[in-house]
């Protein structure tokens, strides 16, 4: 470590960058329509009449409550949680309606702002970036572009809300199908009080001819955000689906617990991208956000093929575990992962891949990087099912240590019963090279460049899977994230 | 609350059970089994454990007895000096230590030890291992040895393992090795049990302290027939510049699991478990580590396999601590688990803790058959294919064997796995 009398510029520019607040850290004041803190069945009724949902989905939401009310909070975790109390929690915020905008001239121009804040490609950027964006502010869809370009291809991209109003057959088959009401704590809550989220629907034999994404953002206080996600890839159809988010500044904890539920059926291939940036609370480890997501793709139908790539760099504790069923024969399942602890932060990440079908194979990616006080821990499951005859797991968990008050875990669990399946799993742990540090700066390359390169180096196989337009975003973001850790 | 094991029976340690060991008792009952919900117990089933009436081995002796060492000692070496334990207890008479070389002492556990013990138990109260504070309550006996600063020596310490009477019988030891300063101690230790199908829950419990420089080659030979459960708790205490080498092969048993943690103590020490278990029928053996790096520079290695046929299932869950300051740890954990069957089962669990920056860590773990290229350049040689198989299954376990120093010993063992194998149908 430098002598602080003895900075040089960079290192002060380092320092500074350090020591700049969250950079999307604002609240935007806008009216929103809450219900007071609290949950009970009551309520969930609420929430389930403001959104005007028929009964199957009160009774799902009820169903869910109930199992939820049975459970306990799990921690098995590695993970130090200060204990939240789900009764100080408003479980609906949704900004004031106003007669739902038509087109963007429509949305309250505050709300546009966030937008552009934020850098969403919406207005004059969409066909710029050719993204289509369902905006998700708090917990409604506010606006959904590209729309009718979809509609004529038959996909239906929509908020979860408006696809129980319009399409309640597809809703009531899948939704809960692949994560069950009652597969663990956060589910159950998510289930039972869940607003609003996305919902993907390619029909068969459909290539979605862009990348559609959805920028989540937690803005009213104390909020929960229980986001819903849906997507169906039917026979043979494509679609790739972005996620990516920033939160505003604030000191107390806040609890986001997202479900994301995919369904590949025959030949179907669904590649679902997350870059997440929350706030991950102050150099002292106050505040920010509590990501404990439940993510599973279930590949339904013969060489069907899912896909996860997630760059984590936000949240104060990250406990998330996206995962692949892997039913149909020939069916593959990827996992992709960069998880970064700076800070105070933790993370408790990974996968589970489990083989049921014939000649399904899957491939985990793992990159963990620690730097200041983070700790972060690989968890994942490879299962073997007794038919999955001809099964291939490669597994790598690779981990970087920058300072010595940090922490990497690795905590694979194999499980395998049959003989003609292979697994594989290797991890290593090691510190950034100061080798190469040096190298770069010798060549003029500034220390905090230097090891950003180093950790987008080490970081490749992961980046290379997101699409363009992220991983350009992702590698900045690791730069960023991990300025003032080195040096 | 978990079930515990009904223990009315181990009355007949009658003498023995004293105060400190009835609250010990006690304090297990109050523990109760641990069950499939705690991550380190998922896969080992002790259900049945609480099914049964359990008494404690009496004192009588076995008429095998003399077979059973003969055995041991075909195996192990017949010019080594040997300690001999029936059911815990100290065989003055079957023993052999006459030999033993100038510095190094064997013999069965003192009054003093077991007072200590009991104390050290009772002091570590609730945090303690449930099948640890079952060995501290029921011990019979168990043995002690002391290599003194710059001696050397090899020994053989013998388990002879016997049902008594018709109920379930629990059998617990003890051992305490000591290595001094400097000193080489070569240690093998043979598990046996005489009845063909015995409902025995055998319990060995051992701690083995390395002082500085010393060494330690430890070599488990676990042949306890049909032993229904076994279970071994091994902790390594060591010293700067102190080496230990752990081999377990794992033959026989139908539940086995052996523990073993080590405490990196001081800088330069080295540490390395390693285990081959051949497993049939529907037996298990899981294989748990707990390496502690607690200061810098110290090293360790660890190489785990299994050959599973039948509805055999083996477990490996490693555990590798690198502590905040244990800077240039330098750590390795292999597991690997062949499977011969489409119902044999295998689980693997190595995990990684580490809170220093400059270490190197690895882990690798495969699980999966025989690779078909491999069988296939065999039989394009003219090779028949159940003998291509067991060639490459003795390939795969002559890894974990070839470190060992001793060669004609190696090579005894290596014709043991071999037989083996010719028995295990894949």
């Amino acid at each position: 470590m430098s002598d602080k009398t003895h900075l040089s510029e960079d290192e002060q520019h380092l320092e500074d960058l350090t020591n700049a607040d969250y950079k999307y850290g604002f609240v935007t004041d806008i009216e929103s329509d809450s219900l007071p803190p609290g949950l009970d069945e009551e309520v969930i009724a609420a929430i389930s009449a403001k959104k005007n949902e028929p009964p199957f989905m009160l009774e799902f939401r009820l169903r869910a409550f109930r199992k939820w009310q049975q459970m306990e909070e799990p921690d098995w975790a590695k993970l130090k949680i200060d204990p939240v109390d789900y009764q100080a929690i408003s479980y609906f915020s949704a900004p004031k309606k106003k007669d739902g905008p038509k087109s963007l001239d429509e949305v309250d121009p505050e709300l546009l702002e966030t937008f552009e804040k934020l850098g969403i490609p919406l207005g004059e950027r969409e066909r710029l970036a050719g993204v289509a964006v369902d905006a998700v502010f708090d917990s409604v869809s506010v606006a959904t572009t590209f729309k009718e370009k979809l509609t004529e291809l038959g996909i239906i991209f929509c908020p979860i809300s408006e696809a129980v109003q319009n399409h309640p057959e597809l809703v009531r088959k899948y939704l809960g199908s692949v994560v069950p009401t009652g597969d663990n704590f956060f589910s159950a809550l998510n289930s039972a009080v869940f607003s609003d989220g996305s919902f993907v629907y390619i029909p068969k034999g459909v290539r979605c001819p862009m990348e559609l994404s959805t920028y989540f953002r937690i803005n009213a206080q104390n909020t929960g955000q229980f986001e819903r996600t849906l997507i169906i890839a039917d026979e043979g159809a494509q679609v790739s689906y972005l996620e990516g988010c920033t939160a505003p500044m604030r000191d107390e904890n806040q609890l986001h617990a997202a479900v994301v539920e995919l369904v590949a059926l025959d030949e179907a291939k669904i590649k679902y991208s997350t870059v997440q940036n929350w706030y991950p609370g102050d150099k002292n480890g106050k505040g920010g956000i509590y990501n404990f997501v439940t993510k599973r793709g279930l590949c339904a139908g013969r060489a069907s093929r899912i896909s996860w790539t997630q760059v984590e760099t936000g949240s104060a504790i990250t406990w998330k575990y996206p995962g692949c069923i892997l039913k149909g024969d020939d069916s593959v399942g990827e996992f992709y992962s960069v998880a970064l602890t700076n800070n105070f932060q933790q993370a408790d990440t990974g996968t589970k891949m489990v083989h049921i079908g014939k000649n399904t194979s899957s491939t985990v990616i793992s990159k963990g990087i620690s730097a200041g006080q983070g700790q972060n821990t690989y968890r994942g499951l490879v299962e073997i099912h007794r038919g999955a005859e001809g099964a291939r797991n490669f597994s790598q968990c690779d981990s970087m240590l920058m300072g010595d008050r940090c922490g990497a875990h690795t905590f694979p669990y194999i499980d395998v019963r049959n003989p003609k399946a292979k697994v594989e799993h290797e991890a290593t742990t090691s510190k950034i090279s100061e080798d190469q540090i040096f190298f770069c700066q010798q060549r003029g390359i500034d220390l905090e460049e230097a090891v950003s390169m180093i950790v987008n180096g080490f970081c490749k196989e992961v980046m290379s899977e997101l699409p363009m337009e992220f991983a350009v975003e992702a590698q900045k973001l690791l730069g960023v994230s991990l300025e003032g850790s080195v040096g | 609350m978990s079930p515990s094991m009904k223990t009315d029976g181990f009355k007949p340690l009658g003498e023995t059970l004293s105060g400190e060991r009835a609250q010990l008792l006690q304090a297990f009952h109050k523990q109760g089994l641990p069950g499939p919900r705690s991550e380190n117990w998922k896969y080992t089933r002790l259900k049945e454990l609480a099914e049964r009436e359990w008494r404690a081995a009496g004192k009588a002796g076995i008429d095998g007895a003399t077979e059973l060492l003969a055995q041991a000692e075909e195996l192990a070496g017949k010019d080594l000096p040997c300690l001999v334990l029936l059911n815990g207890r100290f065989q003055p008479e079957l023993s052999r230590l006459g030999t033993l070389p100038a510095g190094c002492e064997a013999g069965a556990l003192e009054p003093a030890d077991e007072t200590a013990l009991l104390a050290a138990a009772i002091q570590r109260g609730g945090e303690r291992h449930p099948l640890d504070t079952l060995n501290a309550a029921a011990f019979q006996g168990g043995a002690v040895i002391r290599v003194q600063p710059g001696a050397q020596a090899a020994l053989h310490l013998v388990h002879l393992l016997s049902e008594s009477g018709e109920d379930a019988t629990c059998l617990q030891s003890r051992v305490r090795v000591e290595v001094g300063e400097g000193a080489k101690l070569e240690l093998r230790e043979s598990f046996l049990a005489d009845a063909p199908s015995a409902e025995i829950l055998a319990g060995q419990v051992a701690e083995i302290r390395l002082a500085r420089d010393s060494r330690c080659e430890h070599i488990r030979l676990q042949r306890a027939g049909s032993v229904e459960w076994l279970y071994t708790l091994q902790h390594i205490d060591q010293l700067s510049g102190s080496r230990y080498d752990g081999l377990t092969l794992g033959l026989d048993g139908q539940l086995v699991r052996n523990e073993s943690s080590a405490c990196l103590r001081e800088s330069g020490a080295h540490c390395d478990f390693s285990s081959l278990g051949l497993l049939d029928d529907v037996r298990h053996m899981d294989s748990h580590t707990w390496m502690d790096h607690a200061v810098p520079s110290c090293t360790s290695g660890q190489n785990f396999r299994s050959v599973l046929a039948d509805r055999s299932r083996s477990v490996y869950s490693g555990h590798i601590l690198v502590r905040q300051d244990a800077q240039l740890t330098d750590a390795v954990q292999d597991s690997k688990a062949l499977l011969l069957s489409a119902e044999a089962r295998a689980n693997a669990r190595p995990q990684l803790e580490i809170y220093a920056d400059d270490v190197k860590c690895t882990h690798g773990s495969t699980v999966g058959s025989l690779e078909e290229e491999q069988l296939f350049y065999l039989r394009s040689r003219g090779i028949d294919s159940v003998r291509a198989r067991q060639l490459l299954v003795r390939a795969f376990c002559a890894e974990v064997l070839e470190s060992l120093s001793d060669s004609s010993f190696r090579e005894r063992l290596e014709t043991l796995v071999g037989e083996r194998m010719e028995n295990i149908h894949g």
